[in-house]
C-alpha cells in the first residue's frame, strides 16, 4: 500500500492441513494488509473454511506459520486468536437467543465487580460497539427477537468489543435479505475506513466485486491466484476458481434415455416454499444437480423421498402421480435415497452390515406378516457384499468399524437390494477414497444401463461434469438452468450456480 | 452376549456368597418367594426395557401398578364384575395409558421423561381418589381361584429342569445333526478368533453338542425322578371362566416320599467331575503344562481362602475381639472377597486352558463344571422347591418378548431406531408408530405386573402400592444391558437384571446387614456394574478399532501400537 516495505498485518506462509484421507490445505500463502477487505473465494471444499479456522485458532495447521506484523505467532486456541485481535464470525449465527444482546456480546468474558457481573459496564460497552456497527437496539433486547441481519450485526459488534484488528466473515450474507446485506456492506466499508482489516468469504461473486480490495482464490486446498482491485471481474474469478482439466477419471459411454421415470411438476420444497421446481429424469439417464451449499439441492431430494413433505406441486413416478408423506411411500413406488450424511442418516452404525443392508427390505421380505426372514437377509447382504465389493470381514461386522467408502457401499447395498427404479444420491462420494469413488461411478453407470433413473447431487465439479448426462443447476432454491451434455463446462455451471440466470 | 454373561456372573456371585453365609437363602420358602418377586419385577423390567431400547423412558410404571392394583379388587369385589371382564378392563386401561404416552411423545414431540413423570403423578392421584385412600383387597374369596395366578405353585423346579433337559437334548442333538450334515474339511466356521489361530492343528474336537446331549439327558433323569415321586397336585377352583371354558387353577405341595432320589442322583453326578479332572491335565500336558501353573496356584489359594472364610461363618458370634458387629462385617467381607477371587481365578484358569489346548479343553471344562454345579445344588434343598406361578407367566412373557425383539421385523425396527432414528426413517420405517408400540407394550407389561402384584399382596395401599417400582424396573433393565442412549438390550439380560435386584435385596436382609443400608448397597452395586460395563466396552472398542484399521490397511495411531501385534 505504501512505498516503504512494511510487513503486512497478517500473513500465512506454506500452510498445510490434512484430515484423514483428505488434504485440506497444501502450501497456502495469504497476506492481509491494514485496512483492506480481502475476499477469499473458491468452490465448496477448496479449503477456505479450514484456512479461516486456522487463523481463528479453531484448528492448528500441520505445516506452515502465521505471522502478525512480521512476527511469527502460534494461534493454538480461539482465545489466543482473540488476544491477537483476530475474530471469526461463523456462517451460522452463534448467539444465544435466550440472552440479551449485552450478555451475548460479553459471553464468556463478563466484566465483574465484587465477583458479580458488572451489568452497567456491559451496557455501556455494548452501546459503544453497537454504535460502531450502526445498530440501534438496546443492549437489554433479547437476541433471539432480532432479525437475522441484526443478529449478524450483533456478532460483528461482539467481535469489535475485543478490539479485533482482523475480522473474518464466513458467508455473512447467506441468511440475510437484500436490504440487510446492503446495511452490512455499509458497516464493512465503515470498519475499513477505521483501519480494521477484513477477510470476507463468499460464494456471491457480485458482493465480492462490490466490496473487495483484493481477491484470493483457493482451489483444491492450494492457491489458485490473486486478483487486485481493478482485475476483479466475475469472469476472472470463475476462471480461477475452476480452471483445471476434467480428467479421464470418468470413462463414460453415452446413454440412451428411455421413458420419463421421475417427474417433478411445480414442486415446492418446505425449505424454499416460494420456488417451483419442474424437471424430468428418464430411465437410463444420469442427471446431476449442481449448486453451492445452501442452494436447496438436499432439500429437493428429501422432498422427493418423502422425508420432508412438499409444500405444493406434484411428483410423478413412471407417469403416475404419487403422494409422498413418508419415506415408505417413496420406497413403495421404487425410489431410493442415499443421503448426504451417511452416519447420521444412512446407517445404523452400531448394527451389523447384514442388519443395515436388510433394513429397508425387512418389510418386503417378511414371513407371515411379522417375522424377519433370516435367509433373505443373509442372501441379500452376501449378494451386495459381492456385487459392490464391500470389504468387510463378515456380514456380522459392526458398520462403525468399516472405512468410509465401505460404509457408503453398505448404504448403496441397502437400496440396491430393493431394486429401485429411481436412485437419488446426495453427495455419493463425499469423504471416501479414490478407489471407492471410482467403484461408485461405475455402479452408477451400470445402474443407468439397466434402466434405472439416477439423480445425483454433488458439490464436486469434476464429478458433476464427468458423470452427468444432463445437469440441473440450482441457486437459492430455484433451478437457474439446465445444461445438456454438450453444454457442460465449468464456467457455465459456475455462472448458473452463482445466480446468473442469463447464461442458460 | 458378553453383557449377559457378566450379569449372570454377578447373580451367581451374590447367590453363592449369600448361601455360604447363611443356609436360609437356599431354603425352599425363601427361594420360592425370591423367584416370585424376581418374576414380577422381570415382567415390568421387560416392558420398560423395550421403551429404553427406543431411547425413551417410562417413569409411570409404579403408578400404573398402583392404579391397576386398586382398580382390580374394586371391580371384582366392590362392583362384582366377572373375572375376565375385570382383567380385560385393567389391561385395556393400561393399553390406553401406553397409547396416550406414545401419542404425546411422537405427535406432540414431548419428552418421554416429562410425559411419563406426569403420568406417575396423575395415575397415583387417580388411584388414591377412586379408592378414597382406603386399602383394597380381594378378601379370601379368590384364594382358590384367581389368586393362584400369583400365589399358586403349578409345578416344581424339577419339572422345569426336566423340560430344560428335553430342550437342551433336542437342541444339542440338532446341532450334532447339522454338524454331521456339513462337516466339510477345511470349514472351520465363522469363529476365526485370532487368539486361537496358532491352534489350527486342533488335535480333536470333542464337540460341545455331545456334552449338551449328555447334560440334557442327565437333567431329564434327575428332573423326572422328582417329577414322578416328589410332589402332589392340589386342584384348586377355576382360575378364569371364559364362557363355557373354565380354566382350572391348581397348586402343588411337596410330598415327603421320593425326596431322597433326586438328591442321590445329583450327588452321584458329582463323580462326573472325575473324568473331567483326569482328562484336562492330559490334554493340557500335551500342550505343555507350564502356562497353567500360575492360574492353578491361584485357584488353589482362592479355594483355600473360601474354605477358611466359610469356616469363620460357623464361629460363634463373639469370637472376634472387636465385638459382634465387626465379626459379622468381617465374615461378610471375607466370604465375598475370597469368593470373588475364586471366580476370577476360575475364569483365568478356564481362559488360559482354552488358549493353551484349544477346543479340546472346552469339553472337559464344561463337563467338570456342570457336574460340579449339579453336585453343589444337590447339597442344598433346592430340589424340593416349587415354581411360583408368576415365574411361568414371566417365561411366557419373556419368550414372546425375545421372539418379538429378535425374530420379527418390528423388533429390528425398534433396535434400529433406538440406535439412529434418522437412519431408520430414511429406510422407510414408520418410527413414530414403532415408538408408540413400545410405550403400549411397556404399559401392558406394567398392567400385567400390576395384576400379579395386586393378587400377590392382597392388601393394596393406594398411596404406596408400586412406589419406586419404575426405578427397580429401570435398574433391572440397565443392569441387564439396556443402554439409556437406546438401541441396545436383550430380554434375557433384563430378566437376569431383575433377579439380581431381588437377590441383592434378599441377601442384605438375610446376612444381617442393617436394612437401612439396603438402598445404598443396591445403588453401589448397580453403579459398579455400569462402570465395569463401560470400562469393558471401552477396552473392547479400542482393541477392535486398532484391529479393523489394520485390516482396512489404514495407518494406525502409533500410540496404540503395542499389545496387538501378533
Amino acid at each position: 500500500m505504501t512505498t516503504v516495505p512494511e510487513p503486512p498485518l497478517l500473513s500465512v506462509r506454506h500452510a498445510g492441513k490434512r484430515f484423514p484421507g483428505v488434504r485440506a490445505l497444501h502450501d497456502v500463502d495469504l497476506t492481509l494488509h491494514t485496512g483492506e477487505v480481502l475476499a477469499v473465494i473458491g468452490e465448496n471444499g477448496a479449503g477456505k473454511s479450514t484456512l479461516m479456522k486456522i487463523l481463528a485458532g479453531v484448528q492448528m495447521p500441520d505445516e506452515g506459520e502465521v505471522r502478525l506484523n512480521g512476527a511469527p505467532v502460534v494461534i493454538d486456541s480461539v482465545h489466543t486468536a482473540l488476544e491477537h485481535g483476530i475474530a471469526l464470525i461463523h456462517q451460522e449465527l452463534n448467539l444465544s437467543g435466550n440472552l440479551d444482546v449485552g450478555a451475548n456480546i460479553f459471553l464468556g468474558r463478563e466484566p465483574r465487580r465484587f465477583g458479580l457481573i458488572d451489568k452497567p459496564r456491559i451496557r455501556e460497552e455494548s452501546r459503544r460497539v453497537l454504535d460502531l456497527v450502526g445498530l440501534d437496539v438496546s443492549p437489554d433486547t433479547i437476541a433471539g427477537t432480532l432479525s437475522l441481519g441484526r443478529q449478524q450485526l450483533v456478532e460483528i459488534a461482539k467481535a469489535l468489543s475485543v478490539d479485533a484488528r482482523v475480522l473474518i466473515m464466513d458467508e455473512p450474507t447467506s441468511s440475510l435479505s437484500q436490504g440487510e446485506a446492503e446495511r452490512l456492506f455499509e458497516v464493512i466499508r465503515d470498519l475499513r475506513s477505521r483501519g480494521v482489516s477484513l477477510i470476507y468469504i463468499s460464494h456471491r461473486l457480485g458482493e465480492v466485486q462490490e466490496l473487495a480490495d483484493r481477491v484470493c482464490v483457493l482451489r483444491d486446498g492450494e492457491n489458485a491466484g490473486e486478483l487486485s482491485r481493478d482485475e476483479i471481474t466475475h469472469d476472472a474469478m470463475v476462471r480461477l476458481m475452476v480452471g483445471r482439466d476434467v480428467s479421464q477419471f470418468y470413462a463414460r459411454r453415452p446413454h440412451t434415455a428411455g421413458d420419463v421415470l421421475l417427474e417433478a411438476d411445480r414442486l415446492r420444497t418446505p425449505a424454499y416454499p416460494e420456488q417451483e421446481l419442474s424437471f424430468q429424469v428418464r430411465a437410463g439417464e444420469i442427471v446431476g444437480i449442481a449448486g453451492l451449499v445452501g442452494a436447496g439441492r438436499t432439500e429437493l431430494l428429501r422432498t422427493l423421498f418423502g422425508i420432508d413433505v412438499a409444500a405444493g406441486g406434484e411428483v410423478r413416478v413412471a407417469g403416475r402421480p404419487v403422494t409422498l408423506k413418508h419415506s415408505r411411500d417413496a420406497i413403495d413406488v421404487g425410489l431410493a435415497l442415499v443421503p448426504e450424511d451417511r452416519k447420521a442418516e444412512g446407517l445404523v452404525t452400531e448394527m451389523s452390515v447384514r442388519a443395515n443392508i436388510s433394513l429397508a427390505g425387512l418389510r418386503r421380505n417378511r414371513v407371515l406378516g411379522l417375522f424377519r426372514s433370516a435367509g433373505a437377509e443373509q442372501r441379500d447382504s452376501e449378494e451386495m457384499i459381492g456385487q459392490l465389493n464391500i470389504k468387510t470381514p463378515s456380514v456380522e461386522q459392526i458398520v462403525r468399524f468399516l472405512s468410509g467408502g465401505n460404509q457408503q457401499k453398505v448404504v448403496l447395498g441397502k437400496w440396491l437390494s430393493m431394486s429401485p427404479r429411481v436412485l437419488l444420491l446426495d453427495e455419493p462420494t463425499r469423504g471416501i477414497d479414490v478407489g471407492a469413488k471410482q467403484e461408485i461411478y461405475t455402479l452408477m453407470e451400470t445402474l443407468a444401463e439397466q434402466g434405472v433413473a439416477v439423480l445425483f447431487v454433488s458439490s464436486e465439479m469434476e464429478e458433476i461434469l464427468g458423470m452427468s448426462d444432463r445437469l440441473l443447476v440450482m441457486h437459492e432454491g430455484r433451478i437457474t438452468g439446465e445444461l445438456s451434455r454438450d453444454q457442460l463446462s465449468e464456467q457455465a455451471v459456475m455462472h448458473l450456480a452463482t445466480g446468473e440466470v442469463s447464461a442458460a | 452376549m458378553n453383557k449377559i454373561l457378566g450379569i449372570l456372573l454377578l447373580l451367581v456371585f451374590v447367590c453363592v456368597g449369600t448361601t455360604l453365609l447363611t443356609e436360609k437363602f437356599v431354603g425352599s420358602t425363601n427361594v420360592e418367594q425370591l423367584l416370585r418377586y424376581s418374576a414380577e419385577y422381570g415382567i415390568i423390567g421387560i416392558g420398560v426395557g423395550l421403551v429404553i431400547i427406543t431411547g425413551g423412558i417410562d417413569l409411570s410404571i409404579g403408578s400404573v401398578i398402583g392404579l391397576v392394583g386398586c382398580l382390580l379388587p374394586m371391580l371384582l369385589v366392590d362392583h362384582g364384575w366377572s373375572v375376565p371382564a375385570s382383567l380385560a378392563a385393567v389391561m385395556l386401561l393400561s393399553l390406553v395409558i401406553g397409547l396416550t404416552h406414545g401419542l404425546l411423545i411422537t405427535r406432540m414431540r414431548l419428552q418421554p421423561f416429562i410425559v411419563t413423570l406426569c403420568g406417575l403423578l396423575v395415575y397415583r392421584g387417580l388411584a388414591r381418589w377412586i379408592t378414597s385412600d382406603q386399602t383394597k383387597g380381594f378378601g379370601s374369596d379368590f384364594n382358590d381361584s384367581l389368586r393362584l395366578l400369583a400365589i399358586g405353585k403349578p409345578c416344581s423346579v424339577a419339572f422345569l429342569a426336566m423340560l430344560a433337559g428335553v430342550g437342551v437334548t433336542v437342541w444339542s442333538g440338532g446341532q450334532l445333526w447339522r454338524l454331521r450334515q456339513n462337516s466339510q474339511p477345511g470349514d472351520r466356521g465363522p469363529s476365526a478368533d485370532p487368539g486361537t489361530q496358532d491352534n489350527q492343528r486342533s488335535t480333536f474336537t470333542l464337540p460341545v453338542p455331545w456334552i449338551g446331549v449328555l447334560v440334557g439327558l442327565l437333567l431329564v433323569v434327575i428332573g423326572s425322578s422328582r417329577f414322578w415321586f416328589g410332589y402332589r397336585i392340589d386342584i384348586g377352583g377355576t382360575l378364569i371362566t371364559l364362557g363355557p371354558i373354565a380354566i382350572p387353577g391348581w397348586s402343588t405341595t411337596v410330598a415327603e416320599r421320593g425326596l431322597a432320589m433326586p438328591k442321590q442322583l445329583m450327588s452321584l453326578s458329582g463323580w462326573g467331575v472325575l473324568p473331567g479332572v483326569l482328562i484336562l491335565p492330559g490334554v493340557l500336558s500335551l500342550r505343555g503344562i507350564k502356562p497353567m501353573l500360575l492360574p492353578l496356584a491361584a485357584l488353589g489359594v482362592a479355594a483355600g481362602l473360601v474354605w477358611a472364610a466359610t469356616g469363620l461363618v460357623d464361629q460363634p458370634e463373639d469370637w472376634f475381639w472387636w465385638g459382634k458387629n465387626w465379626a459379622r462385617t468381617w465374615r461378610i467381607v471375607s466370604v465375598f472377597s475370597s469368593l470373588g477371587l475364586l471366580m476370577a481365578s476360575l475364569a483365568w484358569f478356564g481362559r488360559r486352558a482354552v488358549r493353551v489346548a484349544g477346543e479340546a479343553a472346552i469339553a472337559p471344562l464344561v463337563l467338570t463344571s456342570v457336574c460340579a454345579v449339579l453336585w453343589l445344588l444337590g447339597q442344598t434343598p433346592l430340589g424340593q422347591t416349587l415354581v411360583p406361578a408368576p415365574l411361568v407367566v414371566l417365561m411366557l412373557v419373556a419368550a414372546t418378548a425375545a421372539v418379538f425383539l429378535n425374530q420379527t421385523i418390528y423388533g429390528r425396527y425398534l433396535l434400529a431406531l433406538g440406535n439412529n432414528e434418522e437412519a431408520a426413517r430414511f429406510s422407510g420405517i414408520n418410527t413414530d408408530r414403532m415408538v408408540i408400540l413400545a410405550y403400549v407394550l411397556c404399559s401392558l407389561a406394567a398392567g400385567l405386573g400390576g395384576i400379579l402384584f395386586a393378587l400377590d399382596t392382597n392388601s393394596i395401599q393406594p398411596s404406596s402400592h408400586g412406589n419406586f417400582y419404575e426405578l427397580y424396573a429401570i435398574a433391572a433393565a440397565v443392569l441387564g444391558g439396556c443402554s439409556l442412549r437406546g438401541g441396545e438390550g436383550t430380554v434375557l439380560g433384563v430378566v437376569i437384571g431383575a433377579a439380581v435386584m431381588r437377590v441383592l435385596y434378599n441377601s442384605i436382609n438375610l446376612i444381617g446387614i442393617p436394612s437401612q443400608l439396603e438402598f445404598a448397597i443396591i445403588g453401589l452395586v448397580i453403579l459398579l456394574g455400569v462402570i465395569a460395563d463401560e470400562v469393558v466396552k471401552r477396552i473392547a472398542s479400542q482393541h477392535r478399532q486398532s484391529r479393523s484399521k489394520i485390516e482396512a490397511g489404514q495407518p494406525r495411531n502409533p500410540k496404540r501400537q503395542r499389545g496387538t501385534n501378533r
